[in-house]
């Protein structure tokens, strides 16, 4: 469960203002013309960009003043998750502890983990020796040995090709269900998702809108989201 | 390509060298004192570029993270000891810690400690610009998640930063052991007698003694040495794998600890109090010499027209070694640095002595000389932006076909503009404060402004070399600003 | 590389230059022929007597001149080389490149006088310890004095490997102490600051102050007191006699125009040439002046005896007379 209570946030010259909450177990699609804020906000949730007023609530408790690192957050990239000179067990072991010196118990949990998103195999690699889609479940693989909360996807499968991110996609609902997470999901794709989130948040010129329930979103009559999915005539 | 041209002309310069070393030489090397010499060399070296390399890491890491009004100028600042004959720094550290100094007595400047301190004096800025470079490409998303993962400033580093460092590590340790160890004028005048480099022995053999044959060996041993050093550093620092990154580094940056922040403060003031002084008391002791008669125009012209001309050349030959960014490049962009140039001069000059001596072949050798010795320089600046270009920017490049000068004009000089200027610059003031090659093949009445600063310093006209010396910085510090100036205005475009 | 090598030699092919005069082509140092060397004005005065062109090519100093030449053996351009010093004529005489200059040797007045047909002198001067009066107040008045003084009061010396006055002042050492040469080294060794790369960076940190003592030439007070007007730096008189260095010149063996380089070498001992010597190259005359040395010359220090190895003593023993002080300064 996370809670944005009347979040305004700067970066440089843009503003980005939000109030909603989203249950544990659920996926929710972050979308949003380019530039329009959704990294920013993802950014907030995690503690990378300040908040000016207003408040973050994971489960209840108040993390506006947290460093990234107190808060139950895991957050995915597109591109650069993983440390180039570790091996894949160590990127992955990095979520149980910083220092890699783990517990027994916790070298269990990175095999679990790393089984769990099929990759038991490819432990001693180096990340330049994977492919794409390999290198994102190294990251979600670190996502479960971390134990989090909430999950922050800002377009990780942008990258891969329509199967991959079929496969990939799916293997995030799962993790979010498994977990009871509260994901959320920057994408540029929200037909290719549709099916598969349970709620949407709009992002447009610094304002955040939703959620909503996929459904709702696409029969919106609102000329920002039917500017964004392409169903005014443009002249 | 250019590696194999770059090559012919290093090894065509040795070859007649080598006919008189087949016929005269003699090996007996423990008869000539020879390895006291060497074990200096390599003392002095060492210990030089070991505290030029990590105080420069520490600096950039500093300079990176502590952002304070003044910084860009700071940085800019750094630029200007590489561009200043040894002398002039020699002279300048005098007036600071000499006995007649400042603050006399503070450094033992006359003695070791003066020599690491004058070699640290050159070399640390050129490490901390180099690196700040290097950690500038760390990305974003490395400290997002080392911030997120909970790792302290420490794993940051060493999770994050290290792997941007440690390939430039190797290049630019080797760099700056080169330079302290082909030491002459600073190891003569703080060492004495007793700071006796293998430089100075060559210098010896091949000028007084004019002992061919002797200079070819010294310089074999200065080459085992240094290619064996290289080769062992680069080995060291080898890395699989790097990250690359063409985000602006403005993204999100850990907050320092409040300890941390007065650790940067220091090193940064640190890093200050080396240069700044000695810049100033450099241009303080030359401002009242200042004079503009018709050798200081000339000397102006030609410093400007061939540090031009040699950093021009420079570029292109250090683009396709920055390009290649492997082992032989890398070696082949020290070759000047690592064979002695006196050594390489005679070479060419034998080869070239059927040819009409002229001005122009006096200017053109001058310009080969100084462009081979700027090249490391150049090649390691190039390098850092090649680095920028990823695979995903190849293959776009190739998919639409773009090749030869549209592929340069769209893929690589938008991203290494930059870097252009900076080696650019970087080439060009290493040039213009040369006195190796003009004093090698500067015949023909050609001056420039360090080959003036000598003259007027060899006939008791000490103020007036200061002021052509305080001038040399001046232009120097003019020419750093406009290349910044170009590059930055074109980054905003 | 290449191309730059084709641009080049089409340069030097348009650089040749169309003889219409005589020309003569003399190698010297940078000094001689620098802004406020006597170079110029000598050009001036030598080309209204002869209708020809002299060029003068500046090579470094003397070593880099007789280096330039071997390199270039016969083919050399230089029709006279113009500033090699005694240290240097033997070396230069066993390559076999000059000829004889067949001017009357006694026209050269320098002390001990003079007999080589093959090079003859156009100035001298005595090397000496130049000290600051407002530094030190008891000047040593003898080598001796100066290798057993006291240790706090340092002397910049120059690099006999890298430098004119740095071997001078070797072969001073050698001349008084003989075979116990190494040991006065050592004695002198806690005095000595630092030992430069050249006279210019010895006299650059002199001047700055750095120590009381520099090794330089008697007549270096002379400038200071003609140009600078004050006499704060003197040269102390040894009395075991000062070290000489005499700088020559020698026609080239090859040369195409022998007459008009004899005739040079004649001219060099005229006050035509003579006269730009001590006030532009700051050594003495080695014939008349057209008129007397400026006051500040008779103000110098007069050695009562004069130092000198003959050039074939200096070719044979120079390498081990280098290596011997190298040991003892390091040991």
């Amino acid at each position: 469960m996370i809670t944005l209570e009347n979040t305004v946030s700067k970066r440089g010259g843009f503003t980005l203002k939000a109030n909603f909450a989203l249950g544990e177990g659920r996926l929710c699609a972050v979308l949003g013309p380019s530039g329009a804020g959704k990294s920013s906000l993802l950014n907030v949730i995690a503690g990378f960009d300040d908040l000016v007023s207003g408040r973050v609530l994971i489960d209840g408790e108040d993390v506006s003043r947290a460093s990234p690192a107190r808060r139950p957050i895991s957050m995915v990239f597109q591109d650069h998750n993983l440390f180039p000179h570790l091996s894949v067990w160590d990127n992955v072991a990095l979520g149980a502890a910083a220092s890699l010196r783990l517990t027994e118990e916790d070298k269990s949990r990175v095999d679990e983990a790393l089984a769990r998103v099929g990759l038991a195999s490819l432990t001693a690699r180096k990340p330049f020796r994977l492919s794409g889609g390999e290198r994102q479940r190294v990251a979600l693989a670190r996502v479960l040995v971390r134990r989090s909360k909430v999950l922050l996807l800002d377009e990780p499968f942008a990258a891969l090709d329509p199967g991959l991110r079929a496969e990939m996609l799916q293997e995030v609902v799962d993790l979010t269900r498994e977990q009871k997470l509260t994901t959320l999901l920057v994408t540029h794709q929200p037909e290719e998702i549709r099916a598969a989130v349970d709620d949407m948040l709009f992002v447009a010129a610094g304002q955040v809108s939703g959620p909503m329930a996929p459904a709702a979103f696409f029969a919106n009559g609102s000329p920002a989201i039917a500017a964004y999915l392409g169903l005014t005539a443009r002249g | 390509m250019v590696q194999g041209l770059v090559l012919c002309a290093l090894l065509l310069g040795l070859l007649p060298l080598f006919e008189f070393l087949a016929t005269q030489g003699d090996w007996n090397f423990a008869a000539h004192g020879v390895w006291p010499v060497v074990v200096f060399t390599l003392k002095q070296a060492l210990i030089s570029t070991l505290i030029s390399v990590v105080a420069g890491i520490a600096v950039a890491h500093a300079l990176l993270r502590q952002n304070f009004p003044g910084r860009a100028l700071f940085l800019k600042l750094l630029a200007l000891p590489m561009a200043m004959p040894a002398i002039v720094a020699v002279l300048g550290l005098v007036s600071l810690f000499g006995n007649s100094g400042l603050l006399p007595g503070v450094v033992p400047l006359y003695g070791f400690t003066g020599i690491v301190l004058a070699h640290v004096f050159f070399n640390l800025p050129m490490c901390a610009r180099l690196f700040f470079q290097a950690l500038q490409a760390a990305p974003e998303e490395g400290f997002k998640l080392a911030a997120q993962l909970n790792m302290g400033e420490a794993a940051t580093f060493r999770h994050v930063e290290w792997p941007q460092l440690q390939p430039a590590i190797a290049r630019v340790a080797s760099l700056v052991f080169l330079l302290c160890a082909a030491s002459f004028v600073i190891a003569l005048n703080f060492g004495g007698a007793s700071a006796t480099t293998l430089e100075v022995a060559i210098y010896q053999s091949l000028r007084l003694d004019f002992d061919v044959p002797r200079a070819l060996q010294l310089s074999l041993v200065q080459v085992a040495l240094s290619g064996t050093l290289i080769w062992l550093v680069a080995k060291a620092f080898e890395s699989d794998a790097f990250a690359v990154s063409l985000k602006p580094w403005q993204g999100f940056r850990p907050r320092p600890s409040l300890a941390t922040r007065a650790l940067n403060i220091a090193l940064v003031c640190a890093a200050a109090l080396l240069v700044l002084p000695v810049l100033l008391a450099v241009l303080a002791s030359g401002l009242q010499g200042l004079h503009f008669t018709a050798p200081t125009w000339q000397a102006l012209g030609t410093s400007l027209a061939l540090g031009l001309a040699s950093a021009v050349i420079a570029l292109l030959l250090a683009w396709p070694l920055a390009r290649a960014d492997d082992a032989a490049s890398h070696l082949i962009s020290l070759a000047a640095m690592i064979l002695p140039p006196a050594v390489m001069a005679t070479g060419w000059f034998i080869l070239l002595r059927g040819l009409p001596d002229s001005w122009a072949l006096s200017f053109a050798l001058i310009v080969a000389l100084n462009s081979l010795m700027a090249l490391p320089f150049a090649a390691a600046t190039l390098t850092a932006g090649f680095r920028k270009i990823t695979p995903v920017h190849e293959r776009l490049a190739s998919q639409l076909g773009l090749q030869g000068l549209a592929r340069l004009r769209i893929v690589e000089l938008p991203v290494l503009r930059p870097h252009l200027a900076q080696a650019l610059l970087m080439a060009m003031v290493n040039s213009l404060g040369d006195l190796t090659a003009i004093t090698l093949f500067g015949s023909h009445g050609i001056l420039t402004l360090p080959s003036l600063q000598q003259a007027e310093m060899g006939h008791y006209r000490g103020a007036e070399a200061a002021g052509t010396a305080a001038l040399l910085l001046l232009v120097c510090g003019a020419l750093t600003f406009l290349a910044h100036h170009l590059a930055e205005q074109h980054d905003h475009a | 590389m290449k191309k730059l090598f084709l641009t080049l030699i089409a340069a030097t092919a348009l650089a040749l230059p169309a003889a219409a005069k005589d020309a003569l082509t003399v190698y010297t140092y940078n000094s001689f022929v620098a802004d406020w060397g006597p170079g110029a004005k000598i050009k001036a005065t030598f080309e209204k007597t002869c209708d020809c062109d002299l060029t003068f090519v500046a090579l470094g100093d003397g070593v880099a001149m007789l280096n330039r030449l071997k390199l270039e053996g016969k083919g050399t351009k230089a029709d006279v080389v113009l500033g090699l010093d005694t240290n240097l004529t033997a070396e230069a005489k066993a390559t076999g490149l000059f000829a004889k200059h067949g001017v009357d040797v006694k026209r050269a007045q320098v002390p001990g006088g003079w007999s080589d047909d093959t090079f003859l002198p156009y100035d001298y001067g005595h090397f000496a310890v130049v000290y600051n009066t407002e530094m030190m107040k008891d000047p040593p008045k003898s080598l001796d004095e100066l290798v057993n003084g006291d240790a706090k009061e340092k002397i910049i010396l120059e690099d006999p490997r890298a430098s004119t006055p740095g071997l001078g002042f070797l072969l001073w050492m050698k001349q008084v102490y003989g075979d116990k040469s190494a040991e006065a080294w050592k004695k002198l060794k806690p005095r000595i600051l630092t030992t430069s790369a050249s006279w210019d960076d010895a006299y650059a940190l002199f001047t700055k102050g750095e120590a009381p003592m520099v090794f330089s030439y008697v007549t270096s007070p002379a400038y200071h007191m003609i140009e600078e007007k004050t006499d704060k730096y003197q040269a102390a008189n040894f009395a075991e006699g000062h070290y000489l260095q005499v700088e020559v010149a020698g026609i080239v063996e090859g040369s195409a125009h022998k007459a008009l380089a004899q005739k040079f070498m004649h001219f060099m001992l005229t006050p035509g040439f003579q006269d730009e010597i001590p006030t532009a190259n700051w050594m003495l005359p080695a014939a008349p002046t057209s008129a007397p040395l400026p006051d500040a010359f008779n103000k110098l220090v007069k050695p009562a005896k004069t130092l000198l190895y003959s050039p074939e003593e200096v070719a044979a023993h120079r390498r081990d007379w280098i290596n011997e002080w190298f040991m003892a300064v390091n040991g």
